[in-house]
Formats: C-alpha cells, structure tokens, sequence
C-alpha cells in the first residue's frame, strides 16, 4: 500500500515536470532544413555563407544538406529531399533543380504537412510542386537578357557554353539567350563540356578553341562559369580573333571581373546567391515562428556587371572575401 | 602506335578545315595529352605491378588549391608552398602504399577512401580558412618558367611529359627496379619468393604516382592561374583508361611506358578533335566511347599478330 502511494507520488510528480517543460518546448528554436548544390560548385560558397549568416543573425541553427560531385547529381539530390522530410522539419527549404525527379518528393513533403521553400532552382514549377514561396531568378530570362545584351552589341554567331549538361536551369539558360540572338536576327548554338572535364580547365580551354576553331562566324561567347568565362577569353585570344568576339559569363570570379573591367569580356552575371541563401533562410525563419511568408516571388538576379561597375565590385570583393564568388 | 596514327588521320582529315592540322590545332592536343599523359605514365606502371591509385584526382585538386591559398591569402613564397605541394603529395602516395601493403586490402578501395578523404579535407580546410574552395594564386617568374612557360601555344607540360616518359622507360626496360615491377605485377608471390621486394617496389611507385599527380596539380594551378580543389577528378579514370589504351593490361604484368606515352596522345587527339571538327558536342561522349573502343582493338589486333609471328 505504502509503496503503490509512493509510486502514485512519484508520477504525479513527473507529471509536474512534464507539464513545466512543455511551456519551454513550444518556445524551441525551429528546425530548418535547406537542400541545395555542392561546394565544390563556386556559385555554392555564397549561398550557403548567406544562409549561415542570416542563421547567426536570427541566432537559429539550420542544417545545409548537399551532394558531395555530380557523378549522379540527379538521383542523389531526390534522395536528399526525401531524407530531408523524413526528418520532419519545421520548414524545408529546397534547390528544385531537377523537377521532374525532385519534384514528386517535394510535393509529398508538403502534402505531409512541411512547409516548403523553393530557393533558386525550380522558378517554372514552385508552385505546382507545392511550394509556399519562391526565392531565386529566372534562368530562362537570364539567359535572354544575356542574348539580348550581346545581340545589341551586334553579334550575329552567338555560342553558349555549358559545362553541366543535362542540369535544366543551364539548359533553360541557354535556351533564352539563343532565343534572343535569333529574336535579334542572328544564329546562336549551344555546346556542352563533357561532365568529367567540367572542373579540368585544360578540357576546358581546347574544347572552346576547338568550337571556335571549327566556325570562324563566331562572334559572341555565353558561358555558364568562371572557369570557362576565363578559358573562352584565352580561346579567342590563342584563336586570334582577340576583339572580334563578345564574351559574357555567368557567375563571378576576381580574374573575370578584371577581364570585364579591362574590356576583355562584355560583362558578367552575378547570380547575386548569398542572397538566395540569406533571403531563403530568412524566410524559412518568418514562417516557422510567425507563419508569414511574402505573397510573390522574390527574385535575387540577375544583376549584370559592366565594365563601368567591376572595379568597384573588386573592391568590394577584396574586402569580404566569399560573399560572391572567386577571389 | 598504329591506332594512335589512324586517329590522327581520322581526325586530320575531319577537322582540316578548322586548322586541327596546324601549329596550334597540334599544340592544343598536345597539351591535353601531355596532361594526361604525365599522370597516366606513373598510373601506367602502377598497374603493370598489380594495383590502382584512385586517389590521383584528389591529390591534383588538393594541391592546386593548397598552392592557390598559401600564395594568394597567406602571400607566402611560391617555392615554400611548392614544398609543402610535394609533401603533400609524397605523404598520400606513403599512406596508400603503406595501407595497400600492410592490410592486402584491394588498392581500388584503399585509395578511393583516400580519395575521399583527401578532397574532403581540402574542402573543409579551404573554406575554414577563406571561405571559398577556389582561388587565384601568386607566382615568381621562375615558377612561371618551370610549370608554365609556353612555345607558342604548346605548355612546357609537354616537355615535362616527354622527359618523364624517358625516364620511365630507361627505369623500366634498363633497371632492376624495372624487372622486380614486372615481377611483382606478373606473380607476386612468385616474385617475393625470387627475393623481389614487393612491398617496397609498390609503396615506391604509390609515391611516384601521387608525386606526377602533384605535378599535374602545380602545372595547371600556374597555367591557368588558379587553384581549385575540385580539379582533376576527371582524370581519376582518364589516367587508366589511356594506360589500358596503351597496352597495359588490367590484369597487370604487362604494358609499356612508350605505350601509355600514344595511349595519352589518342586521348587528346580525340578529346580535342571532336571540337574542331565542329560535331555535336551532346553527341561527344558515344564518339569518345566508339573511338576509344576501336583504338583498343587496333592496338590488340596488331599485337597479336606481332606476337604470332613468333
């Protein structure tokens, strides 16, 4: 009798405890999951250094998760989401890069209840794949701005280059600044480094010596990375067509951003990503705690640097190092 | 030889309108041979004596972003970081040799988990200390001259390439050294039983292999004037694909130095040829997969019928 009584004391007690504990448990911080690209990707670095900063400003922790090569990008970004909603987090923050396989996983995590976030890639469909909010840029629209500006320039034989094929964002990309050369009267083509040799710079170079080699009509380069940006300068240098040929990039770089303001490239895109991070974490903050989320999409890009502005940009760069690409 | 001749040719009379047949249309495949061809010689002979080194893409993308940061953010003295880049090099190739020797674990294994670990810490220790993975670099012109002087448009990785190839074929066909890495890849315990020292012979060239991979890691990094630690995770597989071009077979024991040497220059030949041939490049990979395929039966075909005619 004695022992069930001190049973009966010891759980109320806990009992007591327990419901002290609750009030603090609703005031825990949220958990934010944000799936996205790998690091060895520069355009990677500030994004998740604006996600990490906007963290440390809202003093909330938040776990990146990404992919460690493209050997299998495809399938192992799906995989991330879906591992991602397993974990059931207060709002999930998603790089919808490859809709139609990441898609059906994202749509089933917010049918379960998460709120999603789509953040850079995924602008055709984040609605459809259940998304509450969009932050990030249009590739498509990217691209024929790109097109536009250097059709303006008046190149007639625009070439886009892209290092991932098979990644829709790029493709879309190129799409739009063909679609622009063509809208201005001229003929523009596509071609693609071989996945293995995106990251080999020597690849690199041949490959877009060799196009240029191949179709001396040539006069307007796009191309979708750094190291590509700066290995089509040097193309055309070697070439011999130095002057004659319009470059433009996408994603920046201290020595692309010299080749702009030294008048060797026409301009480069800055994809602006520490503000995709910043802004999609931020987000994801507002809506876990006072469930607020902008009503339209916010676009952080394109913001094209011209040789007018890349002095001041390196500058910049030069004293926060990281928040923009390459030093 | 011959299937690196019917390459040239093939692609000579392709892309001959693109001037592939010209001083710079030869210099450009010449570089991306010599590239390749410097990491696969040393990969080459691994293999003749029985094992893989996967670990060599790391080790080029580690030391070109190890040379970027101590040049570029710590401004310190080129031939300091160069050190430090061989070290490094040497270190990996001890580590894979050591591990491969003392546990008889499959070196494929054994140096894909070093892979791994190496790019991973290149990765973290890049962006711990300045938040990017990638990053120009400093030279002197006297590093400039050594990795990254040019003949026109022809890189001086190209004579760095030729010499090593001598050297390796001197090592191999003139040296004991030579015999016992044969030996060991031909039958192992036959070898020790000859009084080979296996252990040694493999650790030996783990070393030398990482060593190349370093030199492919510190030419690239001057030449194209930045590190990134993400580089040369392409030739992980490029480097054996060429020694198996080149007669060197998987199986080990067999294969030459001056084989890898045209394994690498119908590498670049195609590699390079498909652009200025101005094909599809979508279509690239099924032309570089059919070329390569022929390549290799030439190859077997002709040494057969050299063998046979005994």
């Amino acid at each position: 009798m004695r022992a069930l009584a001190k049973l009966g004391l010891g759980f109320a007690w806990a009992g007591l405890i327990a419901a002290s504990a609750v009030p603090s448990a609703q005031a825990k911080e949220p958990f934010i999951i944000m799936v996205s690209g790998p690091l060895i990707e520069p355009f990677f670095g500030p994004l998740k250094k604006g996600a990490d900063d906007a963290a440390k400003a809202l003093g909330v922790e938040y776990q990146y998760s990404t992919i460690q090569d493209f050997n299998n990008v495809q399938a192992d970004l799906t995989r991330l989401v879906q591992q991602a909603a397993a974990r059931r987090p207060d709002v999930l923050v998603v790089s919808d890069f490859f809709p139609d396989s990441m898609g059906p996983q994202i749509k089933k995590a917010a049918a379960s209840g998460i709120p999603v976030i789509i953040m850079d890639g995924g602008y055709e469909s984040w609605r459809d794949v259940g998304g509450q909010a969009y932050v990030g840029y249009d590739s498509h629209l990217v691209g024929a701005q790109a097109g536009d500006l250097q059709s303006k320039a008046g190149v007639k034989h625009g070439l886009c280059v892209n290092q991932v094929p098979g990644n829709p964002a790029l493709e879309a990309m190129c799409r739009g600044y063909v679609e622009a050369i063509k809208a201005g009267g001229g003929d523009a083509k596509t071609m693609t480094i071989p996945l293995q040799d995106t990251q080999n710079p020597q690849v690199n170079l041949q490959a877009i010596k060799g196009a240029l080699a191949a179709d001396v009509a040539i006069d307007g380069v796009y191309a979708l990375g750094p190291t590509q940006v700066e290995s089509a300068i040097r193309a055309v240098d070697e070439a011999g067509r130095t002057g004659k040929v319009e470059i433009g990039g996408l994603t920046v770089s201290r020595r692309v951003l010299e080749a702009v303001r030294d008048g060797k490239a026409m301009f480069v895109v800055d994809l602006q990503g520490y503000l995709d991070g910043y802004f999609g974490l931020t987000m994801a903050y507002q809506k876990a705690k006072f469930d607020m989320l902008p009503a339209e999409p916010i676009f952080a890009a394109p913001h094209f640097i011209l040789q007018g502005d890349a002095q001041h940009i390196i500058d910049v760069n030069k004293e926060y190092a990281g928040y923009r690409g390459v030093e | 030889m011959f299937a690196a001749s019917f390459v040239y040719l093939f692609f000579a009379v392709c892309a001959w309108r693109a001037g592939f047949v010209s001083l710079n249309g030869t210099a450009a495949w010449l570089d991306t041979s010599a590239e390749v061809g410097i990491v696969a010689l040393a990969v080459g002979l691994l293999m003749i004596a029985g094992e893989f080194d996967l670990s060599i893409g790391s080790v080029i993308g580690a030391t070109s972003i190890l040379f970027a940061i101590g040049t570029n953010h710590y401004q310190m003295n080129p031939w300091i970081m160069l050190a430090m880049c061989f070290a490094l090099g040497a270190v990996t190739g001890l580590v894979n040799g050591a591990i491969t020797v003392k546990t008889r674990l499959p070196s494929f294994i054994v140096t894909l988990a070093t892979n791994y670990a190496l790019i991973g810490a290149a990765l973290g220790f890049s962006r711990l200390l300045t938040n990017t993975t990638s990053s120009s670099i400093q030279t002197t012109p006297g590093v400039e001259l050594l990795f990254g002087s040019q003949w026109g448009q022809a890189n001086v990785a190209v004579l760095w390439w030729l010499a090593l190839t001598v050297v390796a074929t001197i090592v191999l066909w003139r040296t004991p050294f030579g015999n016992w890495v044969y030996a060991t890849g031909g039958n192992e315990s036959a070898a020790r039983g000859a009084g080979v020292p296996t252990g040694f012979v493999k650790i030996v060239l783990f070393i030398v292999t990482s060593l190349t991979a370093t030199l492919l890691g510190v030419i690239q990094a001057v030449e194209f004037h930045s590190g990134n630690a993400a580089n040369g995770q392409g030739y992980v597989f490029e480097a054996p694909i060429v020694a198996v071009i080149g007669g060197v077979l998987l199986g080990g024991g067999y294969g030459s130095p001056l084989g890898v040497f045209f394994g690498s220059i119908i590498f670049g030949v195609i590699t390079v040829g498909i652009f200025y041939a101005g094909w599809n490049t979508d279509w690239l990979m099924l032309f570089l997969g059919a070329l390569l395929l022929a390549a290799v039966l030439a190859n077997s075909y002709f040494r057969r019928l050299a063998l046979s005619e005994g």
